[in-house]
């Protein structure tokens, strides 16, 4: 039975990128357990010689010509951005 | 004149032709019924009442005119607040997405506009479509239009309420494990989740993408059929769109159901069923039995498998998809000294308790520890569970079973559980196996509807409209009227 620990939560959170109080760490840690434990049903199923589905429709590459078509224009897509500056999304120093 | 609330959208499509009331009329009307009960309702996070004014008047003129109109054209609809309406605020219940006008619309919206169908509002939803409830919505929870007391279901509580509630003629929602059918059995009107790749998801903003499909929300078969004839059919922008043309979704109302074969597989009829749930299906089955169909016990092996192997995809899907909200392109940004604080900042305060929950779950099941034991494990499951019910659909035209366990429970009854999974045990199926399925109203327990279920084989809704019709042609138990405890 596999074991979660806080330091467990905040490896993933970290890797998810989010941010955890202690109090959100220790509470994400206890539902954790009770739904992996939960998962442990899937153990009991034979699947060694089961092929994965990962859609349900058979997957295939879909191709179009490569022609210009309409788009949305560039103020029309910084619109909703938190900040713009000439044109371009705007973020803080990264180097 | 009679109230035009309650009508289905065919029955106020005829008023409207006969040239007895205008869609200006209509949608007024059902704009006081929005004002007077969604305060206690609270289906809908944006009513669009100046655009929808406009519209109305637009679609009146253009009837004046003796124009050629669709059977939708006029009628007043929501739409769940994960579908993109260009213009309108799309906040998919999060703080992330408070303040989001997409510049563009879903292609389902934009079909529905070519219909003329007459968008009131846009409805509350579970924080991203993650819920059970509509309690997880980051700006209010719903309330059932059944019974105050009880919650609508979820996550897309919002779009059944609002037309269980009579605040418009039909909506559309997403159903992911049960998203749009669940809320429809709680709220007592009809739900379709149509086959996986039927109805474009392009602007719909995703949940899991591999189970996620767009279906309607109505009162009657006939109104369920002209909703799926306007949404569905192929579209470029969806790569996982099915190619070809879409059939005539009228043509299956067929009042007959003499020879089919309809499973009733066991693994689903036992316990952790209510009495009351099992004593409705069983009492459907005899109805269809008296009609002329055929009713027998089938199995699906892997049933104890379904949640876990639901739950790991789903989550693994969510995490990724959820992925894009970083305070950069749309949505809510919390400045931080650099990117990582700005990233971290942004996504700990836009997204609630529960969606973080399932981006650590969906990032463990995926981390390259774990990701064999449970993700792959549970794609590996879906194989079975999908083979199951292939193996079962070469005998049986259609399978019944509940839609939920219960009927609709009390605000906060089931917080206490980690998960409020246990509540898609009999949806997510047909999710997993990108299958159709029909939620149907079957009469009340203590005032809360209860809905029945029909899955049919992929692309097999012919069934399951022919089905869901005979039993609404031939009992009471299909449409119910608003009453009771609720809002009425």
């Amino acid at each position: 039975m596999v074991k979660i620990t806080v330091k467990d939560v905040e490896k993933m959170a970290d890797l998810a990128k989010l941010e955890l109080s202690a109090e959100e760490s220790l509470n994400f840690e206890q539902s954790l357990q009770v739904i992996l434990e939960q998962m442990e049903v899937l153990q009991q199923v034979e699947t060694n010689r089961v092929e994965p589905t990962v859609y349900v429709l058979p997957a295939k590459n879909v191709f179009r010509e490569d022609q210009v078509g309409t788009c949305l224009s560039k103020e029309e897509v910084l619109v909703n951005a938190p900040e713009v500056e000439n044109g371009y999304f705007k973020v803080p120093r990264i180097i | 004149m009679s109230s035009l609330l309650g009508l289905t959208a065919h029955e106020l499509q005829g008023l409207l032709k006969k040239k007895e009331i205008s869609s200006t009329d209509l949608v007024k009307e059902h704009l006081t019924k929005i004002k007077t009960v969604d305060d206690k309702i609270k289906a809908l996070v944006t009513v669009t009442e100046k655009e929808a004014l406009e519209q109305a008047q637009k679609v009146d003129e253009q009837r004046m005119r003796g124009d050629e109109l669709s059977p939708l054209a006029g009628i007043p609809m929501a739409l769940t607040d994960n579908i993109c309406t260009s213009g309108i605020r799309t906040t998919c219940a999060s703080r992330v997405l408070e303040n989001f006008v997409p510049p563009y619309s879903a292609t389902v919206t934009e079909k529905l506009q070519r219909e003329d169908a007459v968008l009131l509002g846009k409805c509350n939803l579970d924080e991203f479509g993650l819920g059970a409830t509509t309690e997880n919505s980051a700006f209010f929870a719903t309330h059932n239009p059944r019974d105050l007391q009880a919650v609508p279901g979820g996550a897309c509580g919002g779009a059944a309420a609002a037309v269980a509630a009579e605040e418009v003629a039909f909506s559309l929602g997403s159903d992911t494990g049960g998203s749009l059918r669940q809320p429809a059995s709680f709220c007592g009107v009809i739900g379709l989740k149509p086959t996986y790749g039927y109805v474009s998801r392009y602007g719909v903003i995703p949940c899991a993408s591999s189970l996620d499909q767009v279906g309607c929300l109505t009162r009657d078969m006939m109104d369920c059929a002209l909703v799926m004839n306007a949404i569905s059919g192929h579209d470029p922008l969806d790569s996982t769109s099915l190619s070809g043309k879409a059939p005539d979704f009228t043509e299956f109302l067929i009042n007959d159901v003499q020879g089919l074969k309809i499973g009733l597989p066991k693994e689903y009829l036992r316990g952790g069923l209510a009495p009351e749930i099992l004593a409705s299906v069983q009492q459907a089955a005899a109805k269809l039995e008296e009609l002329g169909a055929h009713c027998e016990e089938v199995s699906l092996p892997h049933h104890e498998a379904v949640l876990a192997a639901y739950q790991i995809i789903a989550a693994a899907e969510a995490s990724s998809n959820l992925a894009r909200y970083d305070g950069v392109r749309y949505g809510l940004r919390v400045e931080g000294e650099d990117m990582d604080a700005l990233f971290k900042k942004t996504r700990s305060q836009g997204f609630g308790a529960e969606v973080k929950k399932r981006i650590i779950l969906g990032t463990y099941v995926l981390s390259s520890e774990q990701y064999a034991a449970y993700y792959l494990k549970a794609l590996k499951v879906r194989t079975l569970i999908k083979k199951d019910l292939a193996r079962v659909f070469q005998d049986y035209d259609c399978l019944l079973i509940p839609t939920t366990p219960t009927v609709a429970f009390n605000f906060a009854e089931k917080q206490k559980q980690v998960l409020t999974g246990n509540l898609d045990i009999f949806t997510s199926p047909a999710n997993l196996a990108g299958i159709p399925a029909l939620s149907l109203p079957w009469g009340t327990v203590q005032g809360r509807p209860v809905g029945l279920q029909l899955l049919g084989r992929a692309f097999g809704e012919e069934t399951l409209l022919r089905v869901g019709y005979t039993l609404e042609q031939n009992t009471e138990l299909t449409r119910l009227r608003l009453k009771g405890k609720g809002v009425s």
